[in-house]
C-alpha cells in the first residue's frame, strides 16, 4: 500500500522585497484509496502546494516523501522518472496537443520511456473507454468538447497506474453538469485504481465529494 | 507511438512555424551555396574564356624576329620522330594600328589601337572549335575583325580601312644609330570580309583577361609580301592531343625540337676576306680570311655576346665599331664646336689587340700590341689628314650611346696616338656593285667590313646619297671625305682596345658590333655555323624567342586574382548570420509558443533532455528540408548574382562573360556540413534552458525563466564580455587599416562582429536585468512600451541584432564607395597609349618638331606637359581583369617625371606609404625608385598601386616587401616595394626607374604611355591633336578622371553587389521584426483587449505597440551605425574610406520606413480582432 507523507512544508518566493512565504509548516498524509480535496481562495498556495507535491515544484524547507522515498533527493532525470511513474496531473486547462489524437494524448507519458508498448496501448484504449470516448478514440483535442477533453486529461493521467493523482482546478472551467461529471468520474477510476487522489478547487460542491476536505489559510493547511 | 511518430506529428501540426524556421535556414543555406557557386562559377567561366578563346591552341611560339617558315615543319617532324602527333601553325603576330579608310574627306576618321593583327592561313579557323560557320579564305587586300574592333572603328563588312603595322629595321631606335621614323609600314585599303563575333579565337590574345580585345586578321601572304618577310613568320600556333602526351609539353622540350638558324634569330654569317696578287707575284696572298658574325641589330647584344664568347672562347674575337662625328687633333674643343680641320663622320673600331693571324701593323710593319685605355691607333690617311704622329693628341666626339627621348647628345675623348696603320689607296676604288681593286699589296687596315652595316649610309655609293639615323650636317664633308669613301668606304680611321670602347660606348643594346674568326681555325662554315646555333638554340629565350604554354598558363591564371567565393561568403556572413539569428528567432518564438504542450510533456514525467532531444529532432529535420530547399536556391541566388555581374554591377568584372557553374564538390559538402551543424546548433542554443524553466511557468505558458533573484549582478559576466568583444573591436579596426586583401576584410568584418555581438549582449544584459525600468512618477505610454519592448530580452535581443546586421552592412560598406580625385593621377588630365613606340620627346618643341607636329599644333602643345613612360608589357593585374597575373606591365618612369614631383605646389598622388627616407624623398616619395638596382642580385624599387599590391599581387608586407616575376622572356625578376599609392590611374602597373627598366629590359626602345598636363580646358583640344598627328603610331589619349572612374567602378559595383546583400539582410530583419512584433502582439491579445475595454483608442494601443517596435528597431539602426562607425573611423582616418551622408541618410531613413511598416502590419493584425475572446483567453 502506498503513502504519501508530507512534512513541515514550507515554500517561499525571492521578491524584491522580503520573500514571499506562500505555505508554512504543512503537513498531511495519504495512503493508496485515499483522497482529499484542498480549499481556498485564490492566491492562497492551493496549486503551489499541489504542484510541490507531484515534484513540480521544490519545496523550501519541509519533507515530502512517496512510500518513504524523498523525491527531491533524486537527479533532474530520476526526478522525471519518479513523477513518471508515481504521479499522475490533471490540470484545470486540458493542455492536450492539438497534433495528437485523443489515443496518442493519453498514451504521451509512455514517451518518457521511448515508445508505447502494446499493452500500454490496450490501457490507453481501456482508460478512454473508460472515461466514455471509446468511439472517439482517433479524434483530435479540437474536435472534442471541454468536458471531453478534461476526460482524456484524466485518461492520460492514469496511464502508467500512479500511485498518486493530483487534479489542479479540474473542473475549473466547465459547467456545473460536467463539472460533476468529471468528479464523479475521477472519483470512480480513483477508486478503482487504488490511487491516492489530491484535488485543489474553489468548488465546494466537487470539495463535498471527497473523504477528507482541508482549507489553506496563510499557507497552512487545516481541515474543514 | 513513439517519439519519431510525436516529432513528425509536430513537424506537421506547427507547420506555419516550422515552415518560417525552415526558409530562414534556406535563405541562410542559399546564401552560402550561391556565395560558393559565385566563386565557382567565376573560375569556371575565366576557366571556359581561357581555353576557348585559345581555340585548340595550347602553345605558342613568338619571336622578335621573323624565321623561316620550314622551321614550323622542323618542329612537327621532330616531334613525329618521337611518336608525338603535333599540329603547328605558323602566323604573323604584332601590334597595331587600325583606322578606318573612306572617300568622303569630310568622313570622320576613327582608329583603334593597341590591335593584335594576326596573319593567318586557311587553316587557322580549323582551330576554332566554337565557330559555326568558319570564315572564309581572305585575298590579299582583306582582313577580318572581330566586333568589339569593329564596333569601335563603326565599321561593318565590305568597309576599307588601313592597317598600321611596326616596321623599320632592327637597329634598336634609342641607339643613336637607330631609325627614329619611318617605323610603321602601312597597309592601307583593306576591305573588311568577314566580322567575327569576340568568341573563341575571335577573342584570341596572349595575355588572360576577360576583357574584350582587339582583334584584326590578315592573310599572312600578304603580311609577308608588307613587311618584307617573304617565306618567314614570327609565331606558331601549336597544338597536341593530351592522350599523346604523358604531360603537357613544357616550353623546353618545344623549344628542344624547333633548331632556329643564325639568320632566324638575326644573326650573319660571312667570309670576310681580301686576297692580294699582283703581277710581280701573281700567287695569291692572304692579307686575311675571316667568318664574321654580325647582327641586323646592328650591335650584339650581351646575351648572345656571351653565348658566343661561352661557346667559342678565344677563337671569337669581338669588334666593337662606332660613329665618330669628329675626329680632331689636340685636345678637344671646350665648346663642343665643330672646327674645320676635324674630320667629320668617321667609324672608329676596337679590336683585341693583336689580331692574330691577321694583325693590324705599323709603319715598320709590326704587329701592334696591347693598346693602353687612353692609346689609339690612326690608319694613314687619317694621321696625313689630321698631320698627326705616333705621340700626339688626338680627340673624338661621338654620340653618347643611348639617347633619350630621341635626342642624340655628344661627347669627347682625347687619345695619344700610340701607332699609324698603313692604308693602301685602291687604283680602282669601290663601285656600287664592286669592291676596290688594288696593284698595291693592301693592308689588314683595308678593311670596311669591320664596319656593321648601317641602312641609309654603308649601302650608299656617295655621302651625298647618304641619309643618316643620326643628326647629320653635310657641309662638314669635303671632297677629300668624299674620296675616302669612295676608296675605303667604310673602313675605320682609328683603332682602340676594346675595353675603352665599351666604357665610351657600351649600352644596354651591346658592346660587340660582330665577332670575327680565323679561317684558317674554321675551314667549313658547317663547322662554325653548328657551334653558334648550337649556343643560340639553347638560349633561345635570351635571343628573343620565347615559346609560351599558353594554355597552362592560362588554366593558372583562371585561379583568378580575388577568391569570388571567399569575398561573396565574407560579405554573406552577416546575411548568413542575420538568417541563423531568425532561425533561432523563429524557432524560439515556435517553443514559446508550445511552451504548454512542453509543461505537459515534462508533468507527465519526460525529462528536459528527452523533451530536448524531440525538439532537437524537430529542428534537425526543419533544417534539413531547409538546407535542401536552400541548395537550390543557392542555385537560383548564384544565378541570379551571375545575372546581375552580367548587367547592374558588370563594371565589376568589365565584361558580361560570367555563366553559372553548378557542379556540386566536396567544397559544398563540407560547407553544407559547417552551416547544418551551426544552424543545428542554432535550433539547440533557441531550446536552451527549457529544462529550468519551472513546469508550472511552462503551463501557464511562459518559457522564460524567472528571475531568483533580483541582485543586480544578476549576469555580470555578460558585461564583462561584452567591454571584452568591444576591445576586440577597437583594436581588430585599428588593425584593418593596416592590413591588406582578405586579412584586412577579414578584420574589417570581424571588428565589426564583435561590435555588434558586443552591444548586443550589453543590451541583453541591460533587458534582462530591468536596467531599463522605468520611473512609476513619470509612467506614460512610452515608458510602457520601453517595459514591453524589454519583457522579453532574448527575443528583443534577437530583433535588434538582426536589424543592427544589416545596417552595419550597408553603412560601413557603403563609406568605402569611391570618386576620382585629381591626386589618382598625379595632377594630369590625360593619359595615353600607343600602339608603336615613340622616340621623340613630345614635351619639347624640337621632339614635337622632330614627330611631324605643325606650328599650329605647336601654338597649343607649347605648354602642355607631356611625360613618357617606358613600357614593358605584361599582364593587366588592374581590378579590370580578374585572371591572376603572372607578369604585370612594367612602366618606366622617367627622372624628368620623378623630379617633376619634386616642384612645389605640384599635385601628386596619394602615398598610401614609402620607403621615403630623407626629406627630400618624404617630400617626394618617387625619388624611392632612383636606386640603382638589376632584378637579380639586388632587387628594383617598385611603386606600386596599393589595390594592385593587395588583390593582384597579395602584396600584405607593405614597403619593404620583396617579389618576383616570372617575365615574357621566362626570366624572373626580383622587386621590392619601394612605395604605394592609392586609387591611382597606375593601377595594375609595376613602375620602376627608367634606368632600373633599361638594365632589365634593355630591348624596350622608345615611349609607350603618356601622362599629359594640358593648359586649362584645351583637355579635349589637346588630346584630338596629339592623336591625330601620331596616328601612326595609334596615339590613344584618354581622360585620367575618365580611366579612373572605369576602375574605381570596380570597387564601388561591388560596394553595390555587397549593398545589395546587405538589403537582404535588412529583408530578414523586416521579416524577424514583424515576426516578433506578431508574436508579441499575439500574446499580449489579453493585455491589449483589456487596454481597450480600459477605455484605449484601437490607435491609442497600436501606437503603443508600434512605439515598442520603434525602440526595437532605432535600437538595430543606432547598433548598426554604431559598429559601423567603430570599423570604417579609423580608415577614414588612415585609409581611402568617406562617408556618403546623404545617400546612407536616405538608406536608413528606406530602412526605417520599411520596419515601421511591417510593425503596422502586425499591429493592425492584432489589435483589429474582437475584444470579449481576447479577455476570455479564447
Amino acid at each position: 500500500m502506498a503513502q504519501l507523507d508530507v512534512a513541515n512544508l514550507c515554500k517561499e518566493y525571492p521578491t524584491r522585497g522580503e520573500p514571499l512565504k506562500v505555505l508554512r509548516e504543512v503537513s498531511c498524509t495519504l495512503t493508496s484509496g485515499q483522497n482529499m480535496a484542498i480549499l481556498g481562495p485564490s492566491g492562497c498556495g492551493k496549486s503551489t502546494l499541489l504542484y510541490c507535491i507531484g515534484t513540480l515544484e521544490t519545496p523550501t524547507t519541509g519533507t515530502i516523501t512517496l512510500d518513504g522515498k524523498n523525491p527531491f533527493e533524486l537527479p533532474e532525470t530520476e526526478l522525471a522518472k519518479f513523477r513518471n511513474q508515481h504521479v499522475g496531473f490533471i490540470f484545470q486547462d486540458h493542455h492536450l496537443l492539438p497534433q495528437l489524437t485523443i489515443l496518442e494524448n493519453v498514451l504521451v507519458p509512455t514517451l518518457a520511456h521511448g515508445s508505447s508498448s502494446s499493452a500500454q496501448v490496450d490501457r490507453a484504449k481501456m482508460l478512454i473507454d473508460r472515461v466514455g470516448l471509446g468511439d472517439r478514440i482517433q479524434h483530435r483535442s479540437s474536435e472534442l468538447s471541454g468536458g471531453e477533453r478534461q476526460r482524456v486529461a484524466v485518461a492520460r493521467s492514469l496511464i502508467l497506474g500512479p500511485a498518486l493523482l493530483l487534479a489542479d482546478e479540474p473542473t475549473g472551467n466547465l459547467d456545473r453538469t460536467n463539472a460533476l461529471a468529471v468528479g464523479n468520474l475521477l472519483l470512480e477510476l480513483q477508486q478503482q485504481e487504488q490511487t491516492m487522489l489530491i484535488v485543489v478547487t474553489h468548488s465546494t460542491e466537487l470539495a463535498e465529494m471527497f473523504q477528507s476536505r482541508f482549507g489553506l489559510d496563510d499557507g497552512r493547511l487545516q481541515p474543514m | 507511438m513513439n517519439r519519431w511518430r510525436f516529432v513528425t506529428q509536430s513537424l506537421r501540426h506547427h507547420w506555419r512555424t516550422n515552415l518560417a524556421v525552415s526558409l530562414g535556414v534556406a535563405v541562410a543555406t542559399a546564401v552560402l551555396i550561391g556565395a560558393l557557386l559565385v566563386g565557382d562559377s567565376v573560375r569556371g567561366s575565366l576557366r571556359d574564356l581561357a581555353l576557348s578563346r585559345l581555340g585548340r591552341t595550347q602553345a605558342v611560339v613568338l619571336s622578335e624576329r621573323y624565321f623561316r617558315d620550314e622551321a614550323v615543319g622542323q618542329l612537327v617532324a621532330n616531334f613525329a620522330e618521337q611518336g608525338i602527333s603535333l599540329e603547328a601553325q605558323p602566323l604573323m603576330f604584332m601590334q597595331g594600328t587600325v583606322q578606318t579608310q573612306s572617300t568622303d574627306p569630310a568622313a570622320r576618321i576613327r582608329l583603334a589601337g593597341n590591335v593584335a593583327i594576326l596573319g593567318i592561313e586557311a587553316g587557322f579557323w580549323d582551330w576554332d572549335e566554337t565557330l559555326a560557320e568558319k570564315p572564309r579564305q581572305l585575298e590579299a587586300d582583306e582582313l577580318i575583325l572581330n566586333q568589339p574592333l569593329a564596333n569601335e572603328l563603326g565599321v561593318e563588312v565590305g568597309d576599307m580601312v588601313s592597317l598600321r603595322l611596326p616596321g623599320g629595321n632592327d637597329v634598336p631606335p634609342d641607339s643613336p644609330l637607330g631609325r627614329k621614323t619611318d617605323r610603321v609600314q602601312g597597309l592601307p585599303r583593306m576591305t573588311v570580309a568577314e566580322i567575327v563575333p569576340a568568341e573563341g579565337l575571335g577573342r584570341f590574345g596572349l595575355h588572360p583577361t576577360q576583357q574584350l580585345p582587339y582583334n584584326a586578321f590578315v592573310s599572312r601572304a600578304r603580311l609577308q609580301t608588307a613587311l618584307g618577310q617573304s617565306e618567314r613568320t614570327n609565331a606558331i600556333f601549336i597544338s597536341w592531343d593530351d592522350s599523346d602526351v604523358k604531360s603537357p609539353l613544357s616550353p623546353a622540350e618545344i623549344s628542344a625540337a624547333m633548331p632556329l638558324t643564325l639568320e632566324d634569330f638575326g644573326f650573319s654569317l660571312t667570309r670576310v676576306e681580301r686576297e692580294f696578287s699582283s703581277d710581280e707575284d701573281p700567287e695569291s696572298e692572304k692579307i686575311f680570311d675571316w667568318w664574321q658574325l654580325s647582327s641586323s641589330r646592328m650591335m650584339i647584344g650581351d646575351a648572345a655576346a656571351q653565348l658566343v664568347r661561352e661557346q667559342l672562347g678565344d677563337q671569337a674575337r669581338p669588334v666593337f665599331t662606332y660613329l665618330a662625328t669628329s675626329i680632331g687633333k689636340g685636345q678637344p674643343p671646350a665648346d663642343s664646336a665643330y672646327t674645320d680641320d676635324e674630320i667629320p663622320y668617321s667609324t672608329v673600331t676596337a679590336l683585341g689587340f693583336p689580331l692574330s693571324p691577321y694583325p693590324l701593323l705599323n709603319v715598320e710593319g709590326n704587329p701592334i700590341e696591347n693598346l693602353a685605355d687612353d692609346q689609339v691607333v690612326l690608319n694613314q690617311w687619317t694621321a696625313d689628314r689630321l698631320e698627326a704622329a705616333v705621340g700626339d693628341a688626338v680627340y673624338l666626339t661621338y654620340f653618347n650611346p643611348e639617347s633619350t627621348h630621341g635626342v642624340a647628345s655628344e661627347s669627347s675623348a682625347a687619345f695619344t696616338v700610340a701607332a699609324i696603320t698603313p692604308l693602301t689607296t685602291p687604283d680602282e676604288p669601290y663601285q656600287r656593285r664592286q669592291g676596290a681593286t688594288y696593284t698595291t699589296r693592301p693592308t689588314t687596315a683595308n678593311d670596311p667590313d669591320l664596319t656593321p652595316t648601317v641602312e641609309g649610309i654603308t649601302d650608299q655609293a656617295s655621302i651625298n646619297d647618304w641619309d643618316p639615323p643620326f643628326p647629320y650636317d653635310a657641309n662638314r664633308v669635303d671632297s677629300e671625305d668624299e674620296t675616302y669613301w669612295d676608296n675605303f668606304r667604310t673602313t675605320p680611321k682609328v683603332f682602340l682596345s676594346l675595353e675603352t670602347a665599351r666604357k665610351l660606348w657600351g649600352s644596354r643594346f651591346g658592346s660587340v658590333t660582330s665577332f670575327r674568326f680565323a679561317a684558317s681555325d674554321f675551314p667549313d662554315e658547317a663547322t662554325l655555323r653548328s657551334e653558334l646555333e648550337m649556343a643560340f638554340n639553347s638560349h633561345k629565350s635570351s635571343l628573343g624567342v620565347q615559346v609560351l604554354a599558353v594554355r597552362q598558363d592560362a588554366l593558372r591564371a583562371a585561379a583568378g586574382t580575388t577568391p569570388f567565393n571567399v569575398l561573396f561568403l565574407g560579405f554573406s556572413f552577416f546575411i548568413i548570420a542575420a538568417a541563423l539569428l531568425l532561425v533561432a528567432l523563429l524557432f524560439r518564438l515556435g517553443i514559446e509558443q508550445r511552451a504548454k504542450e512542453i509543461g505537459t510533456l515534462m508533468a507527465t514525467g519526460l525529462n528536459s533532455r528527452a523533451i530536448s532531444g524531440m525538439l532537437t529532432l524537430e529542428g534537425a529535420m526543419v533544417t534539413a528540408i531547409g538546407m535542401i530547399v536552400g541548395c537550390l536556391l543557392g542555385v537560383g541566388y548564384a544565378w541570379l548574382m551571375l545575372a546581375g555581374l552580367r548587367t547592374w554591377w558588370l563594371d565589376a568584372v568589365v565584361t558580361p562573360f560570367l555563366q553559372l557553374h553548378a557542379v556540386p564538390g566536396i567544397t559544398h559538402l563540407v560547407a553544407l556540413l559547417v552551416f547544418a551543424g551551426i544552424a543545428l546548433g542554432t535550433i539547440v542554443w533557441s531550446i536552451r534552458g527549457l529544462g529550468s524553466v519551472p513546469v508550472r511557468s511552462l503551463l501557464g505558458g511562459i518559457v522564460v525563466r524567472a528571475s531568483t533573484s533580483y541582485a543586480k549582478h544578476q549576469a555580470r559576466w555578460a558585461r564583462l564580455v561584452a567591454a571584452l568583444l568591444l576591445a576586440v573591436a577597437f583594436a581588430l579596426a585599428a588593425i584593418a587599416t593596416q592590413l591588406g586583401g582578405e586579412a584586412q576584410a577579414g578584420a574589417f568584418l570581424g571588428s565589426g562582429a564583435a561590435v555588434l555581438s558586443a552591444v548586443m549582449l550589453y543590451l541583453w544584459y541591460r533587458f534582462r536585468n530591468q536596467l531599463l525600468t522605468v520611473r512609476p512618477e513619470r509612467f506614460s505610454i512610452s515608458q510602457l512600451a520601453i517595459s514591453n519592448a524589454m519583457r522579453n530580452p532574448g527575443r528583443s535581443t534577437l530583433t535588434i541584432g538582426l536589424m543592427a546586421a544589416a545596417c552595419f552592412l550597408v553603412i560601413a560598406i557603403g563609406s568605402f564607395r569611391l570618386t576620382p580625385s585629381e591626386q589618382g593621377a598625379g595632377g594630369r588630365d590625360l593619359m595615353a597609349e600607343s600602339s608603336q613606340p615613340i622616340y621623340h620627346d613630345l614635351s619639347t618643341p624640337q621632339g614635337r618638331y622632330d614627330a611631324g607636329f605643325t606650328d599650329d599644333e605647336e601654338t597649343l602643345l607649347t605648354n602642355t606637359e607631356i611625360e613618357p613612360l617606358r613600357v614593358q608589357p605584361g599582364d593587366d593585374a588592374s581590378c579590370l581583369n580578374l585572371y591572376q597575373s603572372n607578369s604585370p606591365r612594367v612602366l618606366g618612369v622617367t627622372p624628368r617625371m620623378i623630379e617633376a614631383y619634386s616642384e612645389a605646389n605640384r599635385v601628386s598622388f596619394d602615398w598610401a606609404a614609402s620607403a621615403a627616407q630623407t626629406p627630400e624623398e618624404r617630400s617626394n616619395p618617387w625619388l624611392v625608385l632612383e636606386k640603382e638596382a638589376e632584378g637579380k642580385e639586388i632587387p628594383i624599387p617598385v611603386v606600386i598601386d596599393k589595390n594592385t599590391a593587395m588583390y593582384a599581387l597579395h602584396l600584405y608586407g607593405g614597403v619593404g616587401e620583396q617579389f618576383e616575376t616570372l617575365d615574357d622572356d621566362g626570366r624572373t625578376t626580383q622587386y621590392v616595394v619601394a612605395g604605394l599609392i592609392s586609387n591611382s590611374i597606375f593601377q595594375g602597373n609595376l613602375l620602376v626607374s627608367e634606368e632600373n627598366f633599361l638594365k632589365r629590359f634593355p630591348d624596350v626602345n622608345g615611349y609607350r604611355m603618356f601622362l599629359i598636363r594640358s593648359p586649362e580646358g584645351q583637355s579635349e583640344e589637346v588630346a584630338a591633336t596629339l592623336e591625330n598627328r601620331l596616328a601612326d603610331q595609334g596615339f590613344d589619349t584618354t581622360q585620367t578622371e575618365q580611366y579612373l572612374e572605369s576602375l574605381l567602378a570596380v570597387q564601388n559595383t561591388y560596394i553595390s553587389t555587397f549593398q545589395s546583400l546587405g538589403g537582404l539582410g535588412l529583408l530578414l530583419g523586416t521579416f524577424g521584426l514583424a515576426a516578433v512584433q506578431l508574436r508579441n502582439a499575439l500574446e499580449r491579445r489579453g493585455e491589449l483587449a483589456l487596454l481597450q475595454a480600459a477605455g484605449f483608442s484601437r490607435g491609442r494601443v497600436g501606437r503603443l505597440v508600434l512605439q515598442e517596435t520603434v525602440i526595437l528597431l532605432l535600437g538595430g539602426l543606432a547598433t548598426g551605425i554604431f559598429a559601423a562607425a567603430v570599423t570604417v573611423v579609423p580608415h577614414m582616418i588612415f585609409g581611402d574610406a568617406t562617408v556618403p551622408f546623404e545617400t546612407l541618410g536616405v538608406t536608413l531613413l528606406l530602412i526605417l520606413i520599411a520596419g515601421l511598416l511591417s510593425s503596422f502590419w502586425a499591429v493592425r493584425s492584432t489589435t483589429q480582432g474582437a475584444i470579449l475572446p481576447a479577455l476570455r483567453g479564447d
